[in-house]
């Protein structure tokens, strides 16, 4: 089965190598990173921010911040793709502070910054486009629903979203679990 | 583990797992076909919501995302190499001899590294070093055979040489000595390395010592 989004074991010596030669200088190895990336992380920019312009600049912006901090990537704590989608939602809450700010200018302060880092719900409303997912998604409570979006499409870690939701770490991994049988279920019964 | 993490194997897919659990987990996945298989069908699951979420930009963004860095690849280049394009290029200036050539000569030899490192790291890992001063390094470590450094630093002074050392457990061990000319050198070293150790290269007698003397020009975990 092919499953070209994800990072099999045997990709992610691919993806070090790619990001140890951005940190050497080598501008198409950037060209690859986005190949393999560039689609989920402008999905999830696209749901984060207020138009599909903004996302293009903030794609952008993400990709030269994977440049310039290829040195600091650091494996064990995580993989290249969580890397990347916590460097996305970092420059998207950044153009909502500065450059969002100055379109936004009508809009009251904590508004804006609570916009840039929508609740669960809100994201899937933006990014995900299949019916089938969004179904599949509606269908888990919303905790559960909640747990999945903020660790698959935003790349939060365990103790972030437990910070997050205000619940235990334990909690969470539990709400994990749950909604990932249920998913795999409802996807598998679909196909 | 001999138990089967199976309950963990969703988490491991959706990356909450901490460090440890996330070695414990590879290490069983290697030797059970069965574990493989479930995490496989999380895997598909999770594939389906990534082609959800996915939505191309614009045709010209990936266009202007290379351009920009190869065009700026002078500003690029890690801070250290950017450090050394303006010394470089303040001696030329001091010596009033910052020709065109000679800054073409200095383009090469970032392209020699670049080229180089390319060469010799094909499927191997390649952790970039830090360099004290000027210069680039990276250690390259291929799936078989000899671990080795690639440098790009200033020509060592007179009866002074580079010198490799791995460094584990606080202890150095010699690992190598640089040849002695300018440019983009090739260092295999003749001990392995291993996830923990530091690989590091003081500047030396000619020759090499015994115990480093100096701080590391170049160092870097592995």
């Amino acid at each position: 089965m092919s499953q070209p989004h994800l990072v099999p074991v045997a990709e992610i010596d691919l993806d070090r190598d790619l990001i140890a030669r951005c940190a050497a200088g080598d501008a198409d190895a950037l060209g690859l990173l986005y190949d393999r990336y560039g689609r989920v992380v402008f999905g999830v920019l696209h749901a984060l921010l207020p138009s599909p312009e903004a996302a293009e600049e903030v794609v952008q912006d993400a990709f030269h911040s994977v440049w310039r901090r290829a040195r600091d990537y650091d494996a064990a704590k995580g993989s290249v793709r969580t890397w990347l989608l916590a460097i996305a939602r970092n420059a998207a809450i950044d153009w909502r502070r500065t450059r969002g700010k100055r379109s936004e200018r009508e809009r009251p302060l904590e508004e804006v910054s609570e916009r840039a880092d929508p609740a669960a719900d809100d994201l899937v409303e933006r990014a995900v486009r299949s019916e089938r997912v969004r179904d599949a998604l509606a269908a888990l409570p919303p905790e559960q629903r909640e747990v999945v979006v903020l660790s698959y499409y935003l790349g939060y870690t365990q103790e972030e979203i437990a910070q997050r939701t205000h619940a235990p770490v334990g909690t969470v991994k539990g709400r994990a679990r749950l909604a990932m049988l249920k998913l795999r279920q409802t996807l598998a019964e679909e196909r | 583990m001999n138990e089967h993490p199976t309950d963990d194997l969703s988490l491991y897919a959706l990356g909450l797992v901490d460090a440890g659990e996330r070695e414990a987990i590879a290490r069983h996945l290697v030797t059970c076909a069965t574990c493989r298989e479930e995490l496989r069908s999380y895997q598909a699951t999770l594939a389906t919501l990534a082609d959800a979420a996915e939505l191309e930009a614009g045709r010209a963004v990936r266009e202007r995302i290379v351009q920009r860095e190869r065009r700026g690849s002078w500003r690029g280049l890690p801070r250290v190499a950017l450090a050394l394009s303006f010394v470089a290029a303040v001696v030329f200036a001091a010596l009033a001899v910052a020709s065109v050539r000679q800054l073409d000569e200095l383009r090469a030899q970032r392209d020699e590294y670049a080229r180089v490192l390319t060469e010799v790291a094909e499927g191997a890992r390649i952790v970039a070093l830090t360099t004290k001063t000027n210069g680039r390094a990276a250690l390259v470590v291929p799936r078989d055979g000899q671990p080795m450094l690639v440098l790009d630093l200033p020509a060592p002074p007179a009866g002074k040489q580079y010198e490799a050392w791995v460094i584990r457990g606080g202890t150095p061990i010699r690992a190598g000595l640089a040849p002695q000319r300018e440019g983009v050198v090739l260092v295999p070293l003749s001990t392995s390395v291993a996830a923990g150790d530091v690989a590091a290269v003081t500047l030396e007698l000619a020759g090499g010592v015994d115990q480093p003397t100096s701080d590391p020009v170049v160092a870097g975990g592995v």
